[in-house]
C-alpha cells in the first residue's frame, strides 16, 4: 500500500500537461505491481474519462479503490494532490517573489512538445488496446467515427465534453451492440 | 452589476462553495474547466481581474500536478493565502471524488450487461477523442518552429519504441534548456512589444483552452 502512495506521489511530481499524459505510466505500474489486469484498467480508464474531475486524480482513486480499498483510494488520492501543493508553493514564491523565469522558459520550450508527444501516445494505446482480435474491422468504424466525431464538435462548435460523452455511449451502443 | 456589489468578497465558505460547483462541471480533464472558472471568478464574483486570472492559470498549466487541481489551489491562495487554498483543495477535490467511486460501485452493478459493455465501449472512444483533442490544443502553444516539432516527434518515436515516459520528460527538458535560450528570450521580447498583451510572466503555459 505504500508503494501505490509513493508511486501515485511521484507520478504527481513528474507530470505534465494534465492526466492524459500519465495514462501510459499508470498502466505500466498498475500491471507490473499487479494492483489490476489490463481490462480492469481500461474500464477505469472509462469511469475515469466519464467523471468530472482531473483524469489522473480519477484513474488514482479507482486504482486506489480496486487494489486497497477506501484507505488506498485517499492515499492514491493525496499522494497525487501533495505534489500540485508543494510544486504550486514554490512557483508562487520563485515567479511571483522572486521573477526567475528564465531558466523555467528554456525548460518548458523542450517539455511542452514531449508532453502533447506523451499526450498522443496515450490515444495511441488506447486505441491499440481497443482493437480486439476478431472484431477488428467492426471497433475500427465505429471507433474513428465516434472519435472523428468528438474531435470536430469539440473544435468546430465547443460542444462541451459531457454531451459529448453522453453521445458517445449511445453511438456505443449502436455500434458494438 | 447589482449581483456583483452585493456578493461577498472571497472567504472560506465562498471559495470553498465556488469550487465546490465547479468540480463537476470539470469533465474531460483540466483545461476543460478554465471557462467555467473564468465565469465563476471574473464575470459572477468578480474577485479578480482578467490579467490576473490568466497569469495564475498559466502557472497551474506549466507545475507538474493536475492541471485543475493546480489552478485550484493557486487561485485559493491568491484569495485567501492558506485557508484560501485548503477550502479550494477541498471543494475542487470532494466532489470529485465522490462521484468517481460511486461509478465505480454502479459499474459494478451494471457491467454484466451487454449493452452496458457497448455503451462503455462508445465511450471509451470519446474519451480517446477528447485526449486528442487535447493534445492538438496543447500543440498549437508548444510546437511553435521547427525545434519543437522535431521534439514532439522524435519523443512520440521514443515513446512508441518503448522508453519510460519519464526519462523522455528529462530528455526533454534538457533540450529545452541547451536549444531554448535564445527562443525563450525573443519570445519575451515580442510579449513585452505587444500592448494589449499583459507581460506574462511565464507566457509559454496559457491558452490552452481556446
Amino acid at each position: 500500500m505504500l508503494h501505490l502512495f509513493f508511486f501515485f506521489l511521484k507520478l504527481g511530481f513528474i507530470s505534465f500537461g494534465g492526466g492524459y499524459a500519465l495514462l501510459p505510466l499508470i498502466e505500466d505500474e498498475a500491471l507490473r505491481s499487479g494492483w489490476m489486469t489490463q481490462a480492469q484498467f481500461l474500464d477505469a480508464v472509462s469511469i475515469a474519462g466519464m467523471s468530472p474531475g482531473p483524469i489522473a486524480v480519477n484513474a488514482g482513486l479507482i486504482i486506489g479503490y480496486e487494489s486497497f480499498g477506501w484507505q488506498g483510494a485517499a492515499l492514491a488520492l493525496i499522494g497525487l494532490v501533495l505534489p500540485s501543493v508543494l510544486a504550486m508553493l514554490l512557483l508562487i514564491v520563485v515567479l511571483f517573489k522572486l521573477g526567475q523565469t528564465k531558466l523555467v522558459n528554456r525548460i518548458f520550450y523542450g517539455v511542452q512538445p514531449v508532453v502533447v508527444a506523451l499526450i498522443a501516445f496515450a490515444a495511441i494505446r488506447l486505441v491499440m488496446a481497443r482493437l480486439e482480435p476478431g472484431a477488428i474491422t467492426q471497433q475500427l468504424i465505429g471507433g474513428l467515427f465516434i472519435v472523428a466525431a468528438v474531435f470536430v464538435m469539440l473544435l468546430r462548435y465547443r460542444v462541451p465534453p459531457i454531451y459529448l460523452l453522453v453521445f458517445s455511449g449511445i453511438s456505443g451502443a449502436a455500434f458494438f451492440s | 452589476m447589482r449581483n456583483k456589489t452585493i456578493l461577498p468578497g472571497p472567504t472560506f465558505g465562498s471559495i470553498f462553495l465556488s469550487f465546490l460547483k465547479l468540480s463537476p462541471q470539470s469533465f474531460g480533464g483540466g483545461y476543460a474547466i478554465f471557462p467555467a472558472m473564468e465565469a465563476e471568478f471574473i464575470a459572477r464574483r468578480n474577485w479578480m481581474t482578467p490579467s490576473e486570472f490568466q497569469r495564475l492559470l498559466s502557472v497551474a498549466s506549466s507545475a507538474p500536478g493536475g492541471v485543475a487541481v493546480n489552478a485550484a489551489f493557486i487561485i485559493g491562495n491568491r484569495l485567501g493565502r492558506t485557508s484560501g487554498s485548503i477550502a479550494a483543495l477541498l471543494g475542487m477535490i470532494l466532489p470529485a471524488a465522490a462521484i468517481v467511486l460511486s461509478l465505480l460501485l454502479l459499474y459494478r452493478l451494471i457491467a454484466p450487461y451487454e449493452q452496458v459493455a457497448a455503451i462503455l465501449n462508445g465511450i471509451s472512444w470519446g474519451v480517446i477523442g477528447l485526449i486528442l483533442f487535447s493534445a492538438f490544443r496543447m500543440s498549437r502553444n508548444a510546437l511553435r518552429d521547427g525545434i519543437t516539432i522535431a521534439l514532439a516527434a522524435i519523443g512520440l518515436l521514443l515513446l512508441l519504441v518503448g522508453i519510460h515516459p519519464a526519462l523522455v520528460l528529462v530528455l526533454g527538458a534538457v533540450a529545452g534548456y541547451t536549444l531554448g535560450a535564445e527562443r525563450s528570450q525573443r519570445r519575451r521580447t515580442q510579449a513585452q512589444a505587444t500592448p494589449q498583451q499583459p507581460p506574462s510572466k511565464t507566457p509559454d503555459g496559457y491558452m490552452y483552452f481556446i
